[in-house]
């Protein structure tokens, strides 16, 4: 027990030494000049103020959160209910699967960020491009753990079932499904991550408000500060969403870990 | 415990207790056990499922701390691992990263013996145990009677003086564990090592056993003790063989 | 009610009967693609598959911009290789430090856990700020999205060593270097791979988002030019480009892995 409290103040110290150090070389001594690294103290303030502020990009963090929220739900959202679907077809009737799967696995080399150009020709700059491209993302992330989770149902569970006498799509809906879901989730948690990226992405490149607005604004302004206070923010609500997914996971998959 | 004579043991556990604690409960595993092993003797220690069998080898190999008592090799306390004793594990505990000779010549690599000693050595127990020809295979390859045969010529590798094996055969189909019998006693009849072996299966004990000790329940401590008198090798059905049988039989159920 | 039918889930079937499906899939993918490149309106986005593919094959020999694609290839290979060794060579023996030394651990893990869910990309704007408009600035980002997923899969390798491993080194006499040499590195192996890979595909990403925000050549670099100019052939033809050279690297990496791991069976 003593053990443990003695590792825990070691990090305490270790985190508080790297914020002393921090604060010390920039508002203190000031051996890098406040464009370069700003203090904890400034980046602190910058993002409090920006909650409020429109300077100098013409949005608050609020809007901009919302904005980058809106898009990437959305996207996501749809990404999961085609994706899911498709990927539990793909894997359970076996004519979808030889006729889908080589034309996914052509796709799915493709990282989602190149399909940014590509759809920002096809639909301009706006809304629709960036959701289009997490949609492909999300799209392609679910399918394949779907397909994947499908097909690592047990052989055991299957004969349990047809001896029982479930047909073809009950032994999918109540056997298949079930144990895939574990699977399901986590590409749901991967895709989420991955939109998330993606969208900030999507955002340096053509957009005018959101979090990868903002901080490519910024970057452009030469306010690292700015930088650093939207990362922060970029890195919270990813945190978050994360949680709200595990969360969701824990209450849905339950009895999971018997073998 | 009595030994014969001025015979000094060469291991010996004494009164050692062991408990398992957490924060709502404590289970005491082993209660005041004590055991005196001779040089080159074959001890079998005999018991029900479950009742900290592996915890009193890890006990005598030094991995685990003992809550009390102490263990005395050589006239000298164990407190940690110690190369002059040797372990055979039920799961054999191979490094699977490893070929079979590379899991046999372990103990002298680390004892940075030249490569050539090392190899011929290596070899020699490979030999021994009956995989010749398998040198450069891979655990992952292998079958379970197998890979219990470099286990134990990994441990023979190193030059123990005592041998501890922790239900060997455990996991191993009864076809195999039988030829695995033979195959120790046969071993051991050739590079005679103290052995002090565990197992739950009466048949196995008195196939191999100088000396069968016998375990009580949790907490556990030595029940009883029988010797076994029988020529090597041994015959599974000839009639003293099924009488100790039976004697060990009936002293090991009245222990439930 | 009809008698189950029996389900093979495997769908081995026969290797042909895969292949035909496959390619009968293409031809569709590639005839419906063809009728739709024809239509007037949408035929300005959906260029003539044909005259794709044409246009790949040719960036071999003509120049986009400056360089060939093989050009263009090994500009991203390079940057991408560079970053992803920097984050290899960081990540790895973080990820092992900490999983061996308690106290190591808890000087850098509340360290580590502040860098750790940043993505990746978010790093792009911060790394033009510090390290300019040139190479050093795609390098640290690739390094530093490589870097958490291979400091964690190792981190985690390495704490997972079966303690019967450990249990069987010290009874054969290893000290504490022979130990970490000879069992945990090694066991950690399978792990470190996993890091591997999965980083590999983010950095892949990394290169591509970096290129197209600020470089001159590299197939991120392709797309995105080809972007400003509605070219939509040359997009797609970038797009193919990336796809193939990330399933030959990651093809590779598996290869590799198969060669260090010969000697388990499921990889991880």
């Amino acid at each position: 027990m003593k053990k443990r409290l003695r590792y825990f103040l070691l990090s305490v110290l270790s985190l508080g030494i790297f914020l002393f150090v921090w604060y010390l070389i920039t508002d203190i001594l000031g051996i890098f000049p406040e464009r370069a690294l700003p203090s904890p103290t400034k980046i602190l303030t910058t993002l409090m103020k920006k909650f409020t502020q429109r300077a100098p990009d013409g949005g608050t963090m609020l809007e901009h959160i919302w904005a980058s929220l809106k898009l990437a739900m959305y996207g996501f959202a749809l990404g999961a209910v085609i994706g899911i679907p498709v990927g539990i077809v793909m894997a359970w009737y076996r004519k979808a699967d030889l006729f889908i799967t080589p034309l996914f696995n052509f796709i799915r080399p493709i990282p989602p960020i190149a399909w940014i150009p590509l759809m920002l020709i096809f639909f301009g700059i706006g809304q629709t491009a960036k959701a289009a491209v997490i949609f492909v993302s999300t799209v392609t992330q679910c399918i394949l753990n779907s397909y994947l989770g499908i097909k690592q149902t047990k052989d055991v569970h299957r004969w349990v079932a047809t001896t029982f006498g479930a047909s073809n799509t009950q032994i999918l809906f109540k056997v298949a499904i079930p144990s895939a879901l574990p699977m399901i989730f986590t590409g749901l948690s991967l895709s989420m991550n991955l939109a998330w990226m993606t969208l900030v992405a999507a955002e340096m490149l053509a957009a005018d408000k959101g979090l990868g607005y903002l901080i490519q604004y910024a970057r452009m302004m030469a306010r690292v500060d700015l930088v650093i206070a939207g990362m922060i923010m970029i890195t919270i609500i990813g945190a978050i969403l994360n949680a709200v997914l595990t969360k969701i996971e824990h209450s849905v998959v339950k009895g999971r870990h018997m073998e | 415990m009595e030994y014969t004579g001025k015979i000094k043991p060469i291991i010996q556990c004494k009164n050692i207790c062991k408990t398992f604690r957490t924060k709502e409960t404590s289970l005491d595993v082993l209660q005041d056990f004590s055991l005196d092993v001779k040089e080159n003797e074959f001890v079998v220690l005999l018991g029900p499922g479950q009742c900290g069998k592996t915890t009193l080898m890890n006990i005598i190999a030094g991995i685990e701390p003992s809550t009390s008592g102490e263990i005395i090799f050589e006239d000298v306390p164990i407190t940690r691992p110690n190369p002059s004793l040797g372990m055979v594990y039920q799961t054999t505990g191979l490094f699977p990263w490893f070929t079979v000779m590379k899991n046999v010549d372990f103990g002298p690599r680390m004892k940075r013996m030249p490569a050539k000693e090392r190899k011929e050595k290596a070899q020699y127990f490979i030999d021994l145990v009956g995989l010749t020809g398998f040198e450069n295979s891979y655990p992952i390859k292998l079958s379970g009677g197998m890979r219990q045969r470099v286990g134990i010529a990994r441990a023979y590798c190193n030059d123990p003086k005592v041998m501890l094996m922790d239900e060997p055969f455990g996991h191993l189909d009864a076809q195999t564990r039988y030829s695995m019998q033979d195959a120790i006693q046969d071993i051991w009849s050739k590079e005679k090592r103290t052995v002090i072996f565990i197992t739950n299966n009466i048949e196995e004990a008195v196939f191999l056993a100088d000396r069968i000790v016998i375990m009580t329940n949790c907490p556990s401590r030595v029940k009883t003790e029988v010797r076994i008198d029988l020529p090597r090798p041994r015959d599974y059905v000839s009639r003293q063989f099924l009488e100790y049988r039976e004697e060990v039989s009936r002293l090991f159920e009245s222990t439930k | 009610m009809s008698e189950p039918k029996k389900r093979n889930n495997n769908f081995a079937g026969s290797k042909s009967e895969v292949i035909v499906m496959a390619v009968f899939a293409f031809a569709c993918f590639f005839c419906v693609w063809y009728l739709v490149s024809l239509n007037e309106r949408i035929g300005k986005f959906f260029p003539n598959p044909i005259v794709v593919l044409e246009s790949f094959f040719q960036a071999f020999v003509t120049p986009i911009g400056q360089n060939t694609m093989l050009e263009h290839i090994f500009y991203s290979l390079r940057r991408v290789t560079t970053g992803f060794l920097l984050g290899a060579f960081i990540g790895i023996p973080l990820g092992l430090v900490m999983a061996c030394s308690k106290t190591l651990r808890a000087l850098l893990m509340p360290l580590f856990s502040i860098v750790r869910p940043i993505p990746g990309l978010a790093w792009i704007p911060l790394a033009i700020l510090w390290f300019g408009l040139g190479e050093s600035s795609k390098y640290f980002l690739i390094c530093m999205t490589a870097l958490v997923g291979i400091t964690v899969q190792t981190y985690h390798g390495a704490l997972n060593v079966d303690p019967l491993h450990i249990g069987a080194a010290r009874m054969l006499g290893a000290n504490n270097f022979q130990l970490f040499t000879n069992v945990i590195i090694r066991s950690a192996i399978p792990y470190i791979f996993a890091g591997l890979q999965g980083s590999f595909a983010g950095a892949w990403c990394a290169v591509i988002a970096a290129e197209m925000i600020r470089s001159d050549e590299g197939v991120g670099w392709i797309i995105f030019n080809g972007m400003n100019y509605a070219n939509t052939t040359q997009v797609i033809a970038g797009m193919l480009a990336i796809g193939i050279v990330g399933l030959i690297t990651s093809a590779l990496l598996r290869a590799l892995e198969r060669s260090f791991c010969k000697w388990n069976i499921q990889g991880k």
